[in-house]
């Protein structure tokens, strides 16, 4: 009983048992890493930590990049520039077979590039998307799958938290990260958009095609996503033309929100509150699990469970990359049930030392693993986008949802596998302009 | 109390506001005048660091901490019954000693007289205002046991779907 080993296997049953008794996730993995630290060292030493290291995460200033690009989002999300996002894609590639599925699916990759979150993408585009599907006619679960799968490129396309959360726990830099998420990230949109050419080619009655817009809507579409494309600019712009640190260019990008919304009068002050109140809200959710990661971190390591299990699979013989497709599935099964950033912080501690062990990148591994989410944020049985679908849109079904985003899980697993066996599609990018030797 | 909750939450949102205008005026004064907000950074930190432990606070009055609702939600009356009173229970338990241990901190802070660098403003100000947010989310989580442990009241119509990932 007093191996370490099977402490720290009893406790992450415990943390798992905790969880499904709908304890707050925080909570559990907090109350566990304090008990079983105790229990390994003693009970001082954990109220010791108890009394250290939350603060120290709290008021550490590097994590003030989570509630700024959180606010960021918001922000844009009440500045409708998602809408003139649809409106442009719609107008250049709407009248194609399929072209407002793939319309919403750029608008998506366009939104994602000023957001990062794949869950405000995808509310924002059930407003902006679905009732224009649906008005022309497009099958009710075909559209909510499209908005749902269009909405995970959230987290992928920078800026993105998942990234930001993964950089942080694991001690990498955050825009050598974005850099990965560009190709993983446009390939997903690629691909999407075969999904949606493969069925029509199958359902055409499930997507009515649309009369073209003149030369002169589509031209003028795009005047208006000016503002997308300057807030883009200014982030992207200013991080990687070294103007700005990351930090800087979340404020940047908040202020940059604010005032291009209030020059275009599109947000009130109430608006504006409210935005704050919803980014403090996600803010303190994601701080405080990852206030209970750290104390669970600490517990592990002196329980030594993450040595020994990454020598446990490094003497698995299976090679290298049956490694990567086990964690991979790992994070697939585990996505399905439990919390996406919960995953993340609870398990990184346990599987990066194994990734580094092994000589794999870690900015590779963590596009993968951010891909899994990504997956895990739509699939059955819990699948978070689908839920927040079906509470915004009553009548379509959660089970119509499900169906809608299969054929593109399916996109997804074919670009998981991708990234799987050419890991320069991830690291191209960052290694060609030189950032990830910085 | 719900108007209480808003006023904090609002208040708290302000904070996300100020950190990110203290961060980008930081960087314009910096660039573009080689100057700097004296205490800047500390600022930053005390606002980030109140913003958030006032943010859970109100998160845990609202039910609003992020689950895993399966059994929750497919499970009978029986099962969830059991959900609330492990739930809330533990719940109570870490916000019981997470409270202490922030106070304990605060009173080590007041003890070592820590200060900020350029304007020697006393630390544990900011980390009093902290720590009043997880005594707050103690209470708040004491009075949801009490609701619904105790007096077996039904409250999850607050309850959130999930967070922004």
């Amino acid at each position: 009983m007093n191996d370490p080993v099977t402490i720290a296997l009893i406790a992450s049953l415990i943390v798992v048992a905790l969880m499904l008794m709908r304890v707050p996730i925080a909570i559990a993995l907090g109350s566990i890493a304090v008990l079983g630290f105790g229990f390994m060292v003693d009970f001082e030493a954990a109220i010791g930590l108890l009394i250290d290291s939350p603060i120290r995460t709290i008021t550490n200033f590097n994590f003030s990049v989570i509630p700024m690009f959180v606010l960021m989002g918001v922000l844009v999300s009440a500045g409708g520039m998602s809408r003139e996002l649809f409106r442009a894609a719609n107008a250049w590639v709407g009248h194609f077979p399929g072209g407002m599925a793939m319309a919403t699916i750029l608008a998506c990759g366009g939104f994602a590039a000023i957001n990062g979150s794949s869950i405000a993408t995808a509310a924002t585009m059930t407003n902006v998307a679905l009732p224009e599907m649906r008005r022309v006619g497009y099958n009710a679960g075909l559209s909510a799958g499209v908005i749902a799968s269009g909405g995970t490129l959230g987290i992928m396309i920078p800026p993105s938290v998942m990234f930001i959360l993964y950089a942080i726990i694991t001690e990498n830099d955050v825009a050598t990260l974005f850099l990965a998420g560009i190709i993983p990230g446009l390939i997903s949109i690629v691909l999407y958009c075969i999904t949606v050419q493969v069925l029509y080619w199958f359902k055409k009655d499930w997507m009515p095609r649309s009369s073209a817009a003149n030369r002169k809507e589509r031209w003028e579409s795009l005047k208006d996503i000016w503002a997308t494309v300057l807030l883009f600019v200014l982030v992207m712009g200013g991080i990687y033309g070294g103007f700005v640190t990351i930090t800087e260019a979340a404020g940047l990008g908040v202020l940059g929100a604010l005032g291009i919304s209030f020059a275009r009068k599109r947000l009130t002050w109430k608006v504006t509150v409210d935005a704050l109140v919803e980014s403090l809200r996600t803010s303190a959710a994601i701080f405080f699990i990852l206030v209970a990661a750290f104390l669970f971190q600490f517990f592990l390591a002196v329980t030594q469970a993450p040595q020994l299990l990454a020598g446990f699979l490094g003497d698995l013989d299976i090679g290298p990359t049956g490694i990567i497709i086990l964690i991979m599935v790992f994070y697939i099964l585990a996505g399905m049930f439990v919390d996406g950033l919960a995953v993340i912080l609870l398990t990184i501690p346990i599987f990066y030392p194994v990734i580094l062990d092994l000589g794999f990148d870690p900015i590779w591994f963590g596009v993968l693993v951010v891909m899994t989410v990504e997956i895990g944020l739509i699939s059955p049985p819990i699948g978070m986008i689908c839920f927040i679908m079906n509470n915004m849109v009553r009548d379509i079904g959660l089970v119509n949802i499900y169906k809608g985003v299969l054929p593109f899980m399916a996109a997804d697993f074919i670009r998981l596998s991708l990234l799987v066996a050419f890991p320069a599609l991830a690291l191209w990018i960052p290694n060609t302009i030189g950032w990830a030797a910085k | 109390m719900d108007k209480i909750v808003t006023i904090v939450e609002q208040t708290a949102g302000y904070c996300i506001g100020f950190l990110a205008i203290i961060t980008f005026s930081e960087a314009i004064l910096r660039y573009g005048f080689s100057t700097h907000i004296p205490d800047s950074f500390v600022l930053g930190q005390m606002m980030q660091g109140i913003a958030i432990c006032w943010g859970i606070a109100t998160t845990t009055y609202a039910d609003r901490q992020i689950t895993v609702d399966i059994l929750y939600e497919f499970g009978g009356s029986v099962m969830r019954r059991v959900c609330d009173i492990v739930g809330y229970s533990v719940n109570l338990a870490f916000m019981a000693a997470f409270g202490y241990a922030i106070t304990f901190k605060v009173f080590d802070i007041l003890e070592a007289g820590e200060i900020s660098n350029d304007l020697a403003v006393p630390l544990w100000t900011g980390y009093t205002l902290a720590s009043i947010g997880i005594l707050a989310a103690f209470l708040m989580s004491a009075l949801r046991w009490w609701q619904i442990v105790i007096q077996r009241q039904h409250i999850h119509e607050h309850m959130m779907d999930g967070v922004e990932t």
